[in-house]
């Protein structure tokens, strides 16, 4: 699991690439703490590379997204395949995420 | 025993009393012969020097004698020329009776003769000549001139000439006897001739004189006058008929006294020579006798002058061998009583070697070569006490040892099944296994047991030999039974040895194994192998090797995932396991038994009965070892079954994975799913969505089941049975009943939404089927897909 940051005035760009399963989304949790320190702007959460998430990959989304949400500032998840969007369909968060193709 | 051979006491007597005396006597020998030979040719050069003088000696003897007759002679005709009348002639009465007179006071004397010149006495014709002369006892008178002319004779005229006495060359007197005169001129007052005086020597009695001088058996003497004309000889035709000069020409060689012999004989010389002749060494002695101008000469054989030389070498010779005799039979009895403390050191060294190291050595008082040796073979005595019992000691710990081991072997093969057939009562199915060790405690097992109408079996084969493989071998069997109570399934028991050995494997040993579990109902096998060699199914259709995965040896890798296989056993197929002892067991050339051999052998017993299959099978390997002794422990089972099975449509697939409740191991999960998701014929998002659903209650366990810090074991198994997935998590933590979580409502807002439960939520939605069961202290978690379309 890879994570690369593209940071700017008004948004903070965030690749994905590899699997987010629960032993790479606790290696990962400390980067996405720092993430969440620029919650009052603009995330997008690029998925092109990104080809499995599991739950604990799902908190780490949604603990950004409350994070952004109580900050003002807000959260865009960009090209996830089809199996994550299956996965973000069953659990609702299709819903509470804004979705970018 | 050979040594008995090497130290008997004949053989070193032989040798060495034999090689002294034999030296002794040669060196001994060698210094007499030359000793001898330098003394022997002193000794003979002495000897001839004696004979030399000897016959020196009597040669002189023989002159003198001659001299001595030569002188009486002489002297009396000086005499009777003396008396003689100078100034008349006597009467011939009177010179008659003078004649008469002289040979009566002479008796040596032959004859003696006055012979005158003519004018002296003219009335008688041919000049007055007297002759008196002996003819046994009486005298015989003879008128010379009536006989012979004497004025020409030798005697006569020569002794005219020179003027002066002299003796004549020998000659036939008128009587034929031989004579040699002395002849005195006579002469009147005033210094005219008158005649001659003639005083005759008859040889005859010279020679029987010195005839006798006789030095040597076969010398001889002879007198030769000084034409060298022979006037003694013990030849009496040579006298006067040969000379040495016509003897030497008569020989042509045979008789050769040097020519210059000759001449030196004529100059009057004394002298010595050695000729041959006949092959016969002569020493030749010569000396002259003045005077008469004549030459004696003594002839004598050397080898008689040499004959007592001979004799002294003789004795001698004889001396030697006697001495060198005497010699031997002393060097022979001094070695023997040398070598007598041999004999007892030689005994004693014998009785050391049958181990009684306190014989006590025969005492040496001289500090000699034995003295050093009873020193050295007392120190070995002390050091061979020391060693044996060092050695004694040490068997005894050995023995100890052995004891041990032995019961240790016994342990061992109390361990496996040994009653067979161990189930009489069934007809489903035999059974028959054997272990040949090598060694007293080795390292291979096998074992099996029915339950739940399933027979367990196994057949390992521990790395390494002696006690540490045993030891391995015995916690590999305890373990295996302790496991296999509770799992149903070969590869689950591989999983669980195979974590718990890995763990405690100190000394990096492993186990090969082979474990399966044949369903008596079906002939279903059920089987997993860790690196064991591949059984043998027999049976009717021939010989084949059943498939196995290689997989690695129990006991390595922790976290090895173990691969399940299965198979089918007709009725009447039998599986035949063995270990690796079976096919390396080796002949005496070192060949091995090999797998050909052993394919060949499996298919003459294909059909029979296991016991029949391994009594052939051990038949055959002791037929190839041939005695030799083998390295490896040698174990087959062989089982064969006899139900009715049936075999399933669809092919059942089993794989299992063991944990800890570590995230880090979930990555291992991933392979674990992919596997089985791929055997079964899963697509690649529905193969996601397995994992997605396996990880979450994988890590749900792992985040509840333990408690934080404490190391826990997850065991994963997962079926596929043609129809449905099945996945089962087994820990040993706290009961934890996920199935009892509420779910959560996704259609909650953001606000609402809680940040747990979506785990369960997703194993939830992705499986068909979550079922949880608590039983015997497990929390069992079973998760099923179904993957036949259902309508």
């Amino acid at each position: 699991m890879t994570i690369e940051f593209k940071e700017s005035e008004k948004e903070l760009y965030v690749g994905l690439t590899g699997r987010l399963d629960t032993a790479a989304a606790a290696e990962v949790s400390g980067e996405f703490e720092r993430i969440a320190k620029s919650a009052d702007r603009t995330i997008v959460l690029d998925c092109t590379n990104l080809e499995y998430i599991s739950s604990s990959g799902l908190r780490l989304f949604l603990t950004l997204r409350k994070e952004a949400s109580a900050k003002g500032g807000k959260v865009i998840v960009r090209k996830i395949n089809d199996s994550i969007r299956n996965v973000f369909t069953m659990t609702g968060f299709y819903s509470l995420f804004e979705m970018e193709d | 025993m050979d040594w008995r051979k090497y130290i008997n006491r004949i053989d070193i007597r032989r040798s060495l009393t034999r090689k002294i005396c034999f030296w002794t006597l040669l060196i001994a020998a060698a210094i007499f012969a030359m000793v001898f030979g330098v003394g022997a040719w002193f000794a003979t050069q002495k000897m001839l020097k004696e004979g030399h003088q000897k016959a020196n000696l009597e040669l002189d003897k023989s002159i003198l004698y001659i001299e001595k007759e030569l002188d009486l002679i002489e002297a009396s005709a000086q005499n009777v020329a003396f008396q003689f009348p100078k100034d008349y002639l006597p009467s011939k009465e009177i010179i008659v009776y003078m004649c008469r007179r002289y040979l009566e006071c002479n008796p040596n004397v032959q004859g003696i003769a006055f012979a005158f010149e003519p004018e002296c006495y003219p009335d008688v014709k041919g000049g007055y000549s007297p002759y008196l002369m002996r003819s046994g006892d009486s005298l015989r008178y003879t008128m010379l001139s009536e006989k012979y002319n004497y004025y020409d004779r030798e005697w006569y005229a020569e002794t005219k000439r020179q003027a002066k006495p002299r003796w004549s060359n020998p000659f036939h007197e008128v009587h034929g006897s031989v004579i040699c005169s002395y002849c005195v001129p006579l002469y009147n007052a005033q210094g005219k001739l008158l005649g001659v005086l003639a005083v005759d020597m008859g040889l005859k009695g010279l020679t029987e004189k010195i005839e006798k001088i006789r030095p040597y058996p076969s010398s001889q003497l002879t007198v030769m006058d000084r034409n060298l004309v022979f006037i003694v000889h013990p030849n009496r035709d040579y006298i006067l008929r040969e000379s040495a000069m016509s003897l030497v020409e008569k020989s042509k060689g045979m008789y050769v006294p040097n020519e210059s012999v000759m001449v030196k004989m004529k100059h009057k010389e004394r002298g010595f020579d050695s000729f041959y002749y006949k092959d016969r060494e002569k020493y030749l002695y010569y000396s002259p006798i003045h005077q008469s101008e004549w030459t004696v000469a003594l002839e004598c054989d050397a080898d008689e002058i040499k004959a007592d030389m001979k004799t002294i070498k003789g004795e001698m010779w004889f001396n030697t061998a006697i001495g060198l005799l005497i010699m031997l039979i002393v060097i022979g009895l001094l070695m023997r009583s040398l070598l007598r403390p041999l004999w007892r050191f030689s005994a004693a060294a014998k009785k050391i070697a049958l181990g009684n190291f306190d014989v006590s050595l025969p005492e040496v008082k001289d500090r000699n070569e034995l003295w050093h040796l009873r020193r050295s073979m007392n120190y070995m005595q002390e050091h061979l006490k020391q060693y044996v019992g060092e050695l004694t000691h040490t068997m005894e710990e050995k023995g100890k040892i052995e004891s041990e081991l032995r019961i240790a072997h016994g342990i061992q093969m109390a361990m496996l099944p040994k009653i067979f057939p161990p189930y009489p009562e069934r007809t489903d199915m035999h059974i028959y296994g054997t272990l040949i060790s090598a060694k007293d405690v080795g390292g291979d097992l096998y074992d099996f047991f029915i339950r739940d109408e399933k027979l367990f079996f196994c057949i390992g084969d521990v790395s390494g030999k002696g006690i540490p493989a045993s030891l391995v071998m015995a916690v590999t069997r305890s373990l295996l039974r302790m496991v296999a109570a509770k799992e149903d399934h070969a590869v689950g028991i591989v999983q669980a040895l195979n974590e718990s050995m890995a763990d405690m494997n100190s000394e990096n040993m492993f186990v090969t194994m082979f474990v399966g579990v044949l369903n008596l109902k079906t002939g279903e096998v059920e089987y997993c192998n860790a690196g064991h060699n591949a059984p043998y199914i027999l049976g009717a259709e021939g010989v084949r090797p059943l498939e196995v995965e290689p997989n690695l040896p129990v006991a390595i890798e922790p976290n090895m995932t173990y691969r399940s296989q299965h198979t089918y056993l007709k009725k009447g197929e039998s599986i035949f396991l063995y270990t690796d002892g079976l096919t390396e067991a080796e002949n005496k050339a070192h060949e091995l038994f090999g797998e050909e051999r052993l394919k060949q052998e499996l298919e003459r017993v294909k059909e029979t009965l296991p016991d029949e299959q391994l009594k052939s099978l051990l038949d055959s390997v002791h037929r190839h070892a041939d005695g030799a002794e083998q390295s490896d422990d040698l174990t087959m089972l062989s089982i064969q079954y006899l139900g009715e099975g049936q075999k399933p449509s669809h092919e059942v697939v089993r794989h299992a994975l063991t944990l800890s409740n570590n995230i880090r191991q979930v990555p291992l999960l991933g392979t674990f799913v992919d596997d089985i998701a791929r055997e079964a014929g899963v697509s690649e998002e529905g193969t996601t969505q397995l994992n997605l659903a396996m990880e979450e209650a994988v890590v749900n366990v792992m985040n509840y089941a333990y408690p934080e810090g404490v190391v826990g074991k997850i065991n994963l198994t997962a079926l596929y049975d043609g129809n449905d997935l099945t996945f089962c998590i087994v820990d040993h933590g706290k009961p934890f009943d996920p199935t009892q979580a509420e779910d959560i409502d996704t259609t909650k807002p953001l606000e609402e939404r809680g940040i747990g439960g979506l785990g369960i939520f997703l194993v939830r939605q992705l499986m068909d089927e979550l079922t949880y069961e608590r039983k015997n202290g497990e929390n069992r978690l079973t998760l099923v897909k179904h993957l036949t379309s259902k309508g």
